[in-house]
């Protein structure tokens, strides 16, 4: 045997040892709901089901309930009610599990085929079932987060970054004569970013118990012409990663502000499925990418055969315990603050009805509540939960991808998850500079000020490194 | 990444502007395919590794398997045709079964361009071994494969049909590189510190009526998850990926083996058929991913119309448009410079006190690898073969060369497709490695015949050649 040995002789996974549990929960909505919110579309009303609505929630501790923690993954769209949301919705569930509000992370898949989850959004049809099915769906939540409480057992996470190109930039600068504007939609000459984040649990056994998957890209397969309920593309990753792994997968929509599949806006289903193959392929070829759990490579000798053969051989390790939780408010100047007739006459003309401006405007208000402050800033709420290896970053925005990958970029020896759409205050879009100069769709509707993405992402930077 | 040209006018609200097109990479060709399997009989001379306590076959992990894309060329056919096997000592291995396929078929040589996936677990290929354990094996063996090859580019070439092929790249996290600095020099195995190339090139050929009649997969890898630890013949990572793709398309995959010479599986050098399969998953769905990704055959897409929604949404939509047609297929015969080599009497001189068995052998091989290649004056002629199928531009070529080769000449076209063949046609079976591989004295540097330099040269002829094929405007 030889006895030299290479400089690097390991490879670190990102692993880590926590107290787990899983539920799931079927959300879907009773056919001839309000589902359909495209300004576009001529009726509001659902007519099928492409595929079922589901919660998915995992309870997450170190040993003991002292950090009992939980994140959900809904296939639902969004809320930007302060009273939806933190009011009726967040702070109920935290009251009837027992668990402080700051506990709970609720990331939303931001699907453009459900119903409001917000009782004031103006229903053209189908308005009549939404509050008895918010209900009955924050109930079932209530239920599917105690049973996954319940159900907690000594687990090990194993993460791993992949690529998945479903995700195309979707700001396009068109031009009519002399004037230039950018609309949403696909932009063939912009670089998207491609990770895809995939955190496998298993139990003592080594069988698996949930697949996390985090990737930003706006669930907009399925557009205006379709009367189906549907999870986007979510719904065929998810069948596709279930059937192969026999346990649930969470989806975390990660950040997609500007990102969107190349193929949209359908009233065709199956091109939500094929989107979605896109996802769970790409999440099944990271599965197995993944050494059994806590492994990491070491090298192991010099074989002599022909050639000298590095022989590495996959490794037992202490996975990190590490479970830590805390929350910063990122602050960020905000625009001038518009009156209710200064929305009007600026968004009017972008908006396709009256009833959507009214609902546009009343969405501002609540926007700023705990969150808009009186000296110019907004106060943005970010939950930084650091499980083992992994940090997870969530806030309730749609933030440019370029927020993600810079701190990914800056920190390419950490596992970051990042999550967009997740509790708030703070729905609202974050773009970057170059897109308020360009006058996106995302920054009209945004009243965080240019260069607020910028901040965040220095403070943010700043957050992991003192990790 | 998209092809970028000027499109007729076509948008319903708004002057064309090109970025407003997006155009896949594609063909409308006459193509037919084939596939055979070619299992060996177990207790077949299988060699690979010299660390291997058996070297014969001693069971089967998956099928052998080869495959045949007719493609028609004017009224020349030209066949690609993958093999699950691992490489050629010599010229001589090469044409008995190359010259046999040529032959039988009654094509010239450059119609041919006959790829071997390079794994490490297939049968032996060479022709001299009858006289070793399981080598009487071979014989009756490689012509009933040679009988496979020949009648699976008949059934492909009378099968063919007007198709559409859809070419795109994607990614792939299999391949790490394989250049282990340990001590002085480096070894062959996992580098953690350095990145490999993970680009992935797929092709989809479908019927007129969208139905998929192949793929295509070409990635550079070596196929080395199985080692001297497996003794049963095995297509190694190669074959689960085939399974999955197959299983979803019903229809034949090619596998291509890239410019490998330093990449490799992270797991590997094991005797554990499961880490083959896992491998071959981890190449399998990322193919299908890209599969999905393709906009169904012989479409486009362009900016329909903008739509007030709430936002002001950017509509796409899909349309018919017509492929390229355009075919071609060179060989170029690159000279290229070879290393200081010693003469046979000093190889003699060199391994004297060696074995006598091993001596002969080693005296064997390097005969073998210089018969038909090298040249007087320390130069000897590299063969590529440059095929232009539409936007796809298919390399191949004897070598193992590094994946510099493949990077440099995607970087260089960005308006093609290129697939990179390693292990195809001879002679010329040797590494083409970058310079620091001569510097840090890696095994690939000293297995090669090439001097320093030669896979930049290779690199510019091959991408001299590919810019002066016409482009296909849409």
């Amino acid at each position: 045997m030889n006895e030299a040995r290479p400089a690097i002789d390991r490879e670190g996974s990102y692993l880590s040892r926590l107290q787990i549990g899983v539920a799931t929960a079927d959300i879907t909505p009773p056919i001839g709901i309000s589902a359909n919110p495209w300004g576009k579309s001529k009726s509001a009303i659902s007519r099928g089901v492409h595929k079922p609505m589901e919660a998915t929630v995992t309870a997450i501790s170190s040993d003991g309930d002292k950090d009992l923690s939980l994140i959900f993954g809904l296939d639902l769209g969004w809320i930007g009610c302060h009273q939806c949301d933190v009011v009726n919705f967040r702070s109920r569930m935290a009251l009837e599990l027992n668990l402080d509000i700051d506990s709970i992370l609720v990331n939303l898949s931001q699907t453009h085929k459900g119903p409001p989850f917000c009782i004031h959004e103006p229903a053209r049809e189908g308005g009549e079932l939404v509050a008895g099915y918010i209900e009955k769906t924050i109930a079932d939540l209530i239920a599917a987060g105690r049973r996954a409480m319940q159900s907690r057992q000594k687990a090990d996470l194993t993460w791993a970054y992949g690529k998945c190109a479903l995700g195309s930039v979707r700001d396009l600068l068109v031009t009519d004569g002399e004037s230039t504007q950018v609309v949403v939609g696909y932009n063939p000459e912009l670089e998207p970013d491609d990770t895809l984040v995939v955190g496998r649990v298993t139990d003592q056994s080594g069988k698996i118990i949930l697949t996390i998957v985090n990737y930003g890209c706006h669930p907009t397969s399925v557009g205006w012409e379709s009367d189906l309920i549907s999870p986007d593309y979510v719904g065929r990753a998810r069948e596709l990663v279930v059937e192969a792994t026999d346990a649930p997968m969470l989806f975390l929509l990660g950040a997609c502000g500007n990102v969107a599949p190349k193929e949209q806006y359908s009233g065709d289903v199956s091109v939500a499925d094929r989107n979605g193959e896109m996802l769970g392929y790409a999440t099944l070829a990271t599965l197995a990418s993944m050494l059994a759990p806590s492994r990491e490579l070491r090298f192991d000798q010099v074989i002599t055969s022909g050639s000298n053969l590095a022989s590495w051989l996959p490794t037992k390790v202490e996975p990190n315990e590490l479970f830590n939780r805390k929350k910063i408010f990122v602050e960020m100047p905000h625009k001038e603050l518009l009156t209710d007739g200064q929305m009007r006459v600026a968004w009017a003309p972008l908006t396709a009805t009256e009833v959507f401006l009214n609902f546009r405007i009343r969405k501002q208000h609540e926007i700023r509540i705990d969150y808009v402050t009186d000296d110019g800033t907004v106060k943005h709420p970010v939950w930084i939960w650091q499980l083992g290896d992994a940090i997870v970053i969530a806030h309730g925005g749609e933030a440019y991808l370029e927020l993600a990958r810079d701190l990914r970029r800056r920190n390419a020896n950490r596992m970051i998850v990042f999550l967009d759409m997740t509790n708030g205050p703070g729905y609202l879009y974050l773009p970057t500079k170059i897109a308020y100069e360009q006058n996106t769709y995302q920054s009209q509707q945004s009243i965080v000020a240019s260069g607020g993405l910028e901040e965040m992402l220095e403070i943010l930077d700043l957050e992991i490194k003192s990790l | 990444m998209s092809k970028r040209v000027i499109p007729k006018t076509s948008s319903t609200d708004l002057p064309p502007s090109e970025k407003l097109f997006h155009y896949p990479f594609s063909a409308s060709l006459k193509a037919g395919v084939a596939q055979r399997n070619i299992d060996p009989p177990i207790g077949i001379r299988a060699a690979s590794w010299g660390a291997a306590a058996s070297h014969v076959a001693t069971g089967l992990h998956r099928d052998i398997t080869t495959t045949a894309l007719a493609i028609l060329h004017g009224s020349t056919p030209l066949y690609l045709v993958t093999v699950d096997w691992g490489w050629w000592q010599g010229v001589k291995d090469d044409l008995n079964i190359r010259g046999k396929v040529i032959a039988g078929l009654g094509i010239k040589e450059d119609q041919l361009q006959l790829h071997l996936t390079h794994t490490h677990a297939g049968p032996n290929t060479a022709c001299d071994v009858a006289h070793l354990e399981g080598g009487e094996l071979l014989e009756p063996y490689h012509q009933f494969a040679v009988e496979a090859m020949i009648s699976a580019c008949k059934e492909a070439k009378d099968g063919a049909i007007v198709a559409t092929l859809t070419w795109a790249y994607g990614k792939c996290d299999l391949a790490v590189n394989r250049e282990l600095p340990c001590g002085e020099v480096d070894i062959v195995g996992f580098n953690p510190d350095v990145a490999a190339d993970d680009t992935l090139t797929v092709g989809r050929v479908s019927d007129a009526s969208g139905k998929i009649i192949a793929t295509i997969v070409n990635y550079a890898c070596h196929p080395t998850t199985l080692a001297w630890q497996n003794t049963d013949v095995s297509p190694d990572f190669i074959g689960a990926t085939r399974e999955l793709v197959e299983q979803k398309t019903g229809a034949p995959m090619l596998f291509l083996q890239g410019a490998s010479g330093d990449l490799a599986p992270r797991d590997g050098y094991v005797g554990d058929h499961e880490i083959a399969d896992k491998n071959g998953r981890i190449l399998g769905f990322a193919s299908l991913a890209v599969l999905e990704k393709m906009i169904p055959s012989g479409n486009a897409m362009r900016f329909k119309r903008r739509v007030e929604s709430g936002a002001l949404l950017g509509e796409w939509e899909d349309f018919k448009f017509d492929s390229s047609t355009f075919t071609n297929a060179i060989r170029l015969d690159i000279d290229v410079p070879l290393q200081d080599l010693p003469t046979f009497e000093e190889l003699e001189e060199r391994w004297k006190d060696i074995d006598a068995g091993a001596r002969e052998t080693r005296l064997a091989r390097a005969r073998k690898l210089r018969t038909g290649y090298v040249l007087e004056n320390q130069r000897a002629k590299h063969p590529v073969w440059i095929w232009a199928w539409g936007d796809a531009i298919i390399v191949g070529q004897p070598g193992e060369a590094y994946s510099y080769f493949q990077m440099e000449l995607r970087r260089r076209h960005p308006d093609r497709v290129i697939f990179v063949l390693n292990c195809t046609n001879g002679p010329g079976y040797v590494y083409i490695p970058t310079p620091d591989a001569y510097t840090r004295f890696r095994y690939q540097s000293w297995q090669t015949l090439l001097e320093v330099g030669a896979l930049e040269l290779i690199t510019d002829e091959v991408s001299t050649a590919i810019a002066r094929m016409p482009k296909f405007k849409n």
